[in-house]
């Protein structure tokens, strides 16, 4: 079930109602069964998958609280990782690395004939699977106890907000709430309903109208100009930020309109002055996860010197890779581990330079450099992250500064030039609001404004989502697909 | 809650108060395309039997040479023709109770009617009813009504940039762009874009999508039709080469599918109606002139024979 669909908009007020409507016991069974059912509505096979997660985990977990024995602890850890990470691989990586092998033995002449797996990817499978791991992790460090309560260690596992897309949650701060009594509290509601509407906003508005014009030209890049192409890669960044902080802002503002506490996902990415900034507002919930999962067990930044930048590229590769069974995340997040290595090489050459020209004396205009700077090397690799193949994303760079005629920019069909300036438009209103929101939540400053000024922002939010959404063909979020 | 649902419940009306204040602000633009749809009728009601009817979306106003089929059939032709989102039940409905006993109606559905929602029409249902709401007349199930409830948003934002003089230039869709009989003829002088035509999606979907109420709605108007004295025809919409052999199994499933389930013959059947791209006009479904005059050939070539008296 998509958030942007009918179906959702008759599903989650039903929840809504029933769950403020029963009694506290029964409210984690009602979450399960609703959650359950919003994962069926995609493909009722793969609900299997969640069951086997959450099965293995949950035993995982009980059998580490039962021993002090290290030994024993770890193989239930083991156990736990190969199984979520045997199913991760299975259904998304395999037949990638088959293919690889494939091409690379033909290359050898070599005979290799492992044939190819006929299997879908399960919705969201990277987004539980790395859930769910951090729960039996926590649970070997002794970061947390075993949850012993199956509905409620299913439900942490599959709760339906952010089953699909996260923000992937820690075992930490979501199982403890699913134990709370959640009154309904209408400032809290009201709230939780207002970051729905205004990541619907992001999604229906901003994101599915860009994807008109960057679906066409990176599906067939040979058929534009440069300009287009330079273009089409602007909108991707916009289209990916709104379609997927969209998404975080549906989810938790659906757990928050039933008092759950979702972490935050994004917080003004684009804003960034360095790349190291970027990641630490990027998909807060990924980059945290490997931070405490892989690069500190890694070591950090506590070795030698080369192994700490081994360390962080390691780090960006397999968080590219966690992305997609495609060369092209894997290149992507190899750019952005060397953007990083870079980034601290030049950093006090990086200071000269700024001490040289005066841009020290001039702070705002040094930010904004830095800001526009970060921009454009992300910018850089999101072709890589939306090209097709790697073929497609050089062909696309090498041909991203030729045949510039302003006027291709309106050839691409069914995006004429009201199109862009309404898409323009509604990036710079985004945007605004993120500036507005520096210091407080925009709707905290709402809240201040007179109840006259607050209805019209919400009617012309409203307005907006119904009008100026692009609802022609239902497009489903961009990082389900990872 | 009751205070939060009260509240939601107040702002939901003021959204659709406004969004019907827009729809129902009159429309400026009298030659607007859609306006056709009572010059056609106009058309219906004042042609005497013997007739032929064509029926379908915006692929019969493009592909169909309605003077040229009456003289080689001898009897007026109509093209009722006008947009596929109206949906089939639609354009059924249209026609229903103006059969008279010696018609000869044509149906020819785009595809993607047969699959879906599309039967019971889109965004452009809701168009015309805000364009005159007399168009309510036609509307005969709650699925209809929901294709118009579900398009007012974007109506009431065409309508709102058609307000604010911001709406993209019709180009031949236009009221005036009609011949006597309902074809469109405002392109002829203009050259096809066979670039962008090349570039443009065309899908003809799975059976698992077939929608059985598409042949449920064709067969009770043929029956309806049949019991008038006319008679019906299937025509299979023009598509081209390309698409036809990338999508040849969908299409060989759906014929085949059609041919169990549709109580009434084929007068042209999928292989009839594929035409080479540089035939097609704006879209994959609309043929240029020499593409319509070749199409009207082969309908004609295909009614001959179920006409003996009208050869001699």
């Amino acid at each position: 079930m998509l958030f942007n669909s009918w179906q959702f908009l008759i599903f989650f007020p039903t929840v809504v109602v029933l769950f403020f409507a029963l009694p506290g016991r029964y409210r984690q069974a009602l979450l399960l069964l609703a959650s359950y059912y919003f994962y069926m509505c995609w493909k009722a096979e793969y609900l299997f998958l969640i069951l086997v997660s959450t099965l293995i985990d949950y035993t995982a977990g009980i059998l580490m609280g039962k021993t002090e024995r290290l030994a024993r602890r770890r193989l239930y850890l083991i156990l736990s990782l190969l199984t979520n990470l045997g199913l991760l691989f299975t259904f998304k990586y395999f037949n990638f690395f088959n293919d690889s092998f494939r091409l690379l033995f033909r290359h050898f002449n070599l005979i290799y004939h492992v044939p190819a797996l006929k299997v879908l990817l399960p919705v969201g499978i990277s987004f539980y699977t790395f859930q769910t791991l951090s729960y039996t992790i926590d649970v070997y460090r002794g970061k947390k106890e075993p949850e012993r309560n199956l509905v409620v260690f299913a439900l942490y596992v599959a709760f339906f907000p952010q089953l699909v897309a996260g923000p992937i949650e820690r075992s930490t701060r979501l199982l403890p709430q699913f134990y709370e009594k959640m009154e309904f509290d209408y400032e809290r509601v009201k709230n939780g309903l207002l970051l729905m509407a205004w990541g619907f906003f992001k999604k229906v508005v901003i994101a599915d109208r860009l994807a008109i014009y960057v679906n066409q030209v990176y599906g067939s890049p040979g058929d534009f100009s440069g300009p287009v192409l330079l273009l089409a890669t602007y909108f991707f960044a916009f289209q990916i930020y709104c379609d997927f902080s969209g998404y975080s802002d549906i989810a938790i503002g659906a757990a928050q309109v039933m008092g759950y506490r979702l972490m935050l996902n994004f917080n003004r990415p684009y804003f960034s002055k360095s790349i190291s900034e970027f990641w630490k507002r990027w998909h807060i919930s990924l980059s945290s996860w490997f931070r405490d999962y892989l690069y500190i067990p890694l070591g950090g930044n506590r070795v030698a010197r080369w192994r700490w930048y081994a360390n962080l590229f390691i780090v960006f590769l397999v968080s590219g890779l966690w992305h997609g069974a495609n060369w092209t995340f894997v290149v992507w997040g190899g750019l952005h581990g060397s953007y990083l290595l870079i980034s601290i090489w030049t950093d006090g050459f990086r200071a000269f330079v700024r001490r040289k020209i005066g841009l020290e004396k001039h702070p705002a205009l040094k930010k904004a450099i830095r800001v526009a700077f970060t921009f454009h090397l992300v910018l850089f690799s999101w072709i890589f992250f939306r090209a097709q193949s790697l073929t497609e994303a050089l062909f696309i760079i090498r041909n991203i500064f030729s045949n510039w005629q302003w006027p291709a920019l309106m050839t691409v069909p069914g995006f004429g030039l009201t199109e862009i300036i309404f898409a323009v438009a509604s990036i710079f209103v985004m945007e605004s609001v993120h500036l507005l929101q520096r210091g407080t939540a925009i709707r905290d400053l709402l809240g201040r404004q007179s109840t006259g000024l607050r209805w019209a922002v919400y009617f012309l939010l409203v307005m907006a989502i119904l009008l100026f959404g692009a609802y022609d063909n239902s497009r489903a979020f961009i990082y389900f697909q990872f | 809650m009751k205070r939060l649902c009260l509240r939601i419940l107040l702002l939901i009306s003021a959204v659709v108060v406004s969004m019907l204040v827009v729809l129902a602000w009159p429309n400026r633009d009298h030659n607007h395309y859609l306006l056709a749809f009572w010059d056609k009728h106009a058309i219906l009601e004042s042609t005497p039997s013997p007739r032929i009817i064509i029926v379908g979306g915006s692929n019969t106003v493009f592909n169909f040479d309605s003077p040229w089929i009456s003289a080689a059939m001898g009897m007026p032709v109509i093209n009722m023709g006008l947009h596929a989102g109206l949906g089939l039940r639609f354009m059924l409905n249209e026609i229903r109770d103006e059969v008279d006993s010696a018609d000869v109606i044509l149906i020819v559905p785009e595809y993607a009617q047969f699959f879906r929602e599309n039967i019971e029409g889109g965004r452009i249902l809701t168009r015309l009813i805000s364009l005159d709401p007399k168009a309510t007349a036609y509307l005969s199930s709650y699925r209809q009504v929901l294709a118009v409830i579900k398009g007012m948003g974007l109506e009431t934002r065409a309508k709102l940039l058609s307000l604010a003089g911001l709406a993209e230039s019709p180009g031949v869709y236009r009221r005036d762009g009609f011949n006597p009989s309902g074809d469109l003829i405002g392109h002829e002088r203009i050259a096809a874009d066979v670039a962008a035509l090349s570039r443009q999606a065309y899908e003809v979907s799975e059976l698992a999508n077939f929608n059985r109420r598409s042949v449920t709605e064709i067969n009770r108007f043929t029956l309806s039709a049949q019991n008038r004295g006319a008679k019906v025809w299937l025509v299979f919409p023009a598509i081209p080469e390309l698409n036809f052999d990338r999508d040849r199994i969908n299409i060989a499933n759906l014929a085949q599918r059609l041919d169990e389930l549709l109580k009434i013959d084929v007068l042209c059947k999928p292989t009839d109606s594929v035409f080479p791209l540089a035939r097609f006009y704006d879209t994959l479904y609309h043929l240029d002139p020499q593409g319509r005059e070749e199409m009207s050939r082969r309908v004609v070539k295909a009614l001959n024979p179920n006409f003996p008296k009208k050869r001699e």
